[in-house]
This record gives C-alpha cells, sequence and structure tokens, in this order.
C-alpha cells in the first residue's frame, strides 16, 4: 500500500544515523521505562535488562563527549572508529571496559581528578555488571529485590552523574 | 521536633586513623593466592590510568558506608600516612567489603 511502511522503517528514514544527542536521550528514556517496569515485580527482567542498558548508555555517551563529539556527530560511527570496536561486538556492552575506558579518558585530560569519584564509577560500573548482561533480553529469570535494588542504584548514580562524568 | 546530632564524624576518624596505621607498614607483594578475610583493612596498590596510582581497600569495617565516604576514608588516611606528595599520586580510590570483593572476583572468573 502506498504511503504506508513498518515502525523502524519509519524511524530509520526519520533519524539516518544515530547521533550523540538521540543516545542521551535513549539514556533518559530507558532509564524512566525501566522505573515503570519496576512498579511490577514480574517484570523485574526487563527492568533489570533496562537498567543496565542505561548504564552503558551513561558510559558510552560520557566517553564520546569527552573525545570531542558533538550533539549531532554519528555516534556509532564516531564510536567505532574510536575505539576499533565494531557496534555488533560483545565488548562494548562490557560495563567495566566501558568505565576503565572511560575513566583513563578522563585522566588523560585533567590533572585535578578526584581519585574519590573515580572510585566511584568504578565501583557503580562493577556493581551493575554483577547483574546485568546485554544477553539478559534473551533470558526471562527474576533478579530478587535486592538485586534489583543494587541496579537501579547503579543506573540511578549514572544518571545523577552524567555531567561530572563527561567533565 | 527531635533534636539530633550525626556522630558519623568520630566514626570516620576512627577509621582514618586505623588505616592509617595499617599504611605505615612497609608494602609486600601480592601473592596470587591471598587470603583476605575483611576483619582487617587490606590495601591493594595498582598502576592505574597515566602511570597514577589506583588504591583498592578491602574491609568489612565499612560495610555501612556509602562508597564515596570509604574513598573519602582512604584519601584521608593515605594523606595522615604518606602525606599530601603520595595523595597527589594517586588517581583512583575504592573500598570494599570482603563480600564485594568476592563477587567481583567471581565474575572476573567467569567473565
Amino acid at each position: 500500500m502506498a504511503g504506508t511502511s513498518f515502525f523502524w522503517q519509519r524511524v530509520q528514514a526519520a533519524q539516518p544515523e544515530d547521533s550523540l544527542f538521540e543516545f542521551e536521550k535513549a539514556a533518559d528514556r530507558r532509564y524512566y521505562d525501566a522505573q515503570m517496569l519496576r512498579a511490577d515485580p514480574e517484570r523485574w527482567c526487563g527492568a533489570c535488562y533496562l537498567l543496565g542498558y542505561c548504564v552503558e548508555l551513561c558510559l558510552k555517551t560520557a566517553y564520546l563527549r569527552l573525545v570531542g563529539l558533538q550533539p549531532t556527530d554519528p555516534a556509532w560511527t564516531e564510536y567505532e572508529r574510536i575505539t576499533q570496536l565494531h557496534r555488533r561486538g560483545v565488548r562494548h556492552h562490557d560495563l567495566q571496559e566501558l568505565a576503565r575506558l572511560l575513566m583513563a579518558q578522563r585522566q588523560a585530560r585533567r590533572l585535578d581528578i578526584d581519585p574519590v569519584f573515580e572510585g566511584e564509577i568504578s565501583s557503580w560500573s562493577a556493581k551493575a555488571a554483577l547483574h546485568w548482561s546485554e544477553s539478559l533480553r534473551y533470558r526471562g529469570a527474576l533478579p530478587t529485590s535486592s538485586e534489583i535494588d543494587e541496579l537501579d542504584l547503579a543506573a540511578t548514580w549514572m544518571m545523577l552523574h552524567r555531567q561530572e562524568l563527561e567533565n | 521536633m527531635p533534636y539530633y546530632k550525626r556522630e558519623e564524624t568520630v566514626v570516620l576518624e576512627s577509621l582514618v586513623d586505623r588505616l592509617a596505621q595499617e599504611l605505615q607498614q612497609p608494602q609486600t607483594p601480592l601473592p596470587d593466592m591471598a587470603t583476605i578475610t575483611g576483619d582487617q583493612p587490606a590495601i591493594i596498590e595498582e598502576t592505574s590510568h597515566m602511570g597514577r596510582i589506583g588504591v583498592t581497600v578491602i574491609w568489612d569495617e565499612w560495610k555501612d558506608l556509602s562508597g564515596e565516604k570509604r574513598g573519602q576514608v582512604i584519601m584521608k588516611a593515605y594523606e595522615r600516612a604518606l602525606g599530601i606528595e603520595y595523595v597527589r599520586r594517586i588517581g583512583l580510590a575504592m573500598g570494599l567489603t570482603s563480600a564485594q570483593k568476592l563477587l567481583l572476583d567471581d565474575r572476573a572468573e567467569s567473565a
């Protein structure tokens, strides 16, 4: 039928390349989606997936800002070029690896680094990594309340400190 | 209206003192199979980004403190024991409990 298309086709037509700005908006969207799912314990697996994904986005966007990307720059193309990690590769979902990339970049650019804040980045990323893998999207097991709490705290910490992460 | 006084500073000071004492012991290489129980502070230094020192302290005494407070205790203890010049070389200060350390090690092994 003329004039109709599928959802993903429309998205791609409107946004052929994901910009850094869209990555940052995605962190907001996924965080709030996760909070909606948290309201129902039966949906906690989905909530965990989104909370961990939010941590991934916060680390990734902070890194991209630090290496000089502008909001309208194509995020994936630049990310692949700079890190040599393919967008379909698994390593760029590794939260601790992303935290290390980010901290190396932060420390290379600043002399007045706050070791306590760096410790917080490291420990919250590590805590999130305990409960999260990108493969969670294929799974259905339910986390305990303390597990989802810890992941939620990690995502919330990242969301609250986004500006400091990229400075 | 309740009238409270937060006693945290006193607690932090005693932790700073204890950790500073430990930092005055001679440093030894970390064995491959080090047993860390958490009942006394285990301080692990490693070379971090840009040649800075990454400090991880495993200690159960601070299980009720936030990560940020633990980091502040570490920095104060280093300043007290080793001086401000040493502190300037630190790039990361992280405090864990023995249970947290165990979880992180298990995950690293399974990754």
